[in-house]
């Protein structure tokens, strides 16, 4: 199954996505963190370590995924985070010709074996007009956010850490 | 009757106005062919039909701002069962540049105008709408 969380900068959305997928596992699971951010200079440094206390002591085995998604886990509960540098690393880091349907195929076959919980941003609302590459990267993650949503069994926003339920229910 | 849709960019607003409401891609223009000075669809032998839905309302703010987007709007509202798609452009930074600025605030005002006239305001995210009226 997939679970989608959504919201902007610093909205909870991480937090609310890794209680879920604890509670996915309920410590009978595997429980993975598929981590995308690919590490650049001290800011990249200091918010990987937030992150990494923020998950302390709940059982995530971390697992670095800079480019392609490993395919060989089942079984487990995976909580992605979070889609937007999946897509970045794909267009900017490989040039990935065809970002969206690769990472759909990734996500895809993720989910068939494991429940799958995926950290999207929300960058649609800003009114801001951006060089061609940027709109495309805006776009892309659009359609993967919509793709993805119409797939999911729960799609949730995270306003200020008050969970607003699009689809399905949050337990 | 009106309803309006909003939304971020790319969240799939236009293929929600046709899956909910069954409108036909001949059904839907872009809001800035009502930038001119008259409409395009004003009728007379050579005249498009006119449009049930419009899309992409920021365009045509961007062009005109919000009162004469809006006056330039009132005929084709007035006249049946009509849908409006816009972005929602007021969520990020405020802008540095004057014009940048007031055109989100522009945006903002027409959509105040037209969420208060709507019948039914639908906010869509990632494809899926929620009716907020």
């Amino acid at each position: 199954m997939i679970a989608l969380f959504t919201g902007g900068s610093g909205s909870g959305k991480s937090e609310m996505a890794e209680s879920y997928a604890c509670r996915l596992a309920s410590n009978k699971k595997p429980l993975y963190y598929f981590a995308t951010m690919r590490v650049w200079g001290e800011e990249g440094r200091a918010r990987v370590e937030k992150h990494r206390r923020q998950r302390e002591g709940k059982g995530f085995a971390t697992v670095e995924c800079p480019s392609r998604l490993p395919l060989g886990v089942a079984g487990g509960v995976i909580l992605l985070e979070c889609l937007s540098n999946r897509l970045a690393n794909a267009m900017f880091g490989d040039k990935d010709s065809a970002p969206v349907g690769l990472i759909l195929s990734e996500l895809d076959a993720l989910a068939e074996k494991n429940d799958l919980v995926v950290v999207t941003n929300e960058i649609f609302s800003d009114g801001a007009r951006y060089d061609a590459e940027t709109a495309q990267y805006i776009g892309n993650l659009g359609l993967l956010n919509q793709k993805l949503a119409r797939r999911a069994q729960l799609f949730v926003e995270s306003v200020y850490s008050i969970p607003v339920v699009h689809k399905g229910t949050l337990q | 009757m009106l309803t309006l849709v909003i939304g971020g960019r790319a969240q799939g607003k236009t293929e929600y106005l046709r899956e909910q409401f069954g409108l036909k891609a001949s059904e839907i223009a872009p809001a800035a062919a009502f930038a001119g000075e008259e409409s395009q669809f004003a009728g007379g032998a050579e005249g498009k039909a006119s449009p049930r839905a419009l899309v992409h309302l920021e365009e045509l703010v961007r062009l005109r701002g919000a009162k004469e987007a809006l006056a330039a709007l009132e005929g084709w509202l007035s006249a049946g069962e009509r849908y409006i798609c816009c972005d929602e452009v007021g969520l990020g930074v405020v802008p540095v540049d004057f014009a940048e600025r007031e055109f989100r605030d522009e945006v903002g005002r027409t959509l105040c105008a037209l969420a208060k006239r709507a019948e039914r305001v639908c906010r869509v995210i990632a494809g899926i709408g929620q009716r907020i009226k």
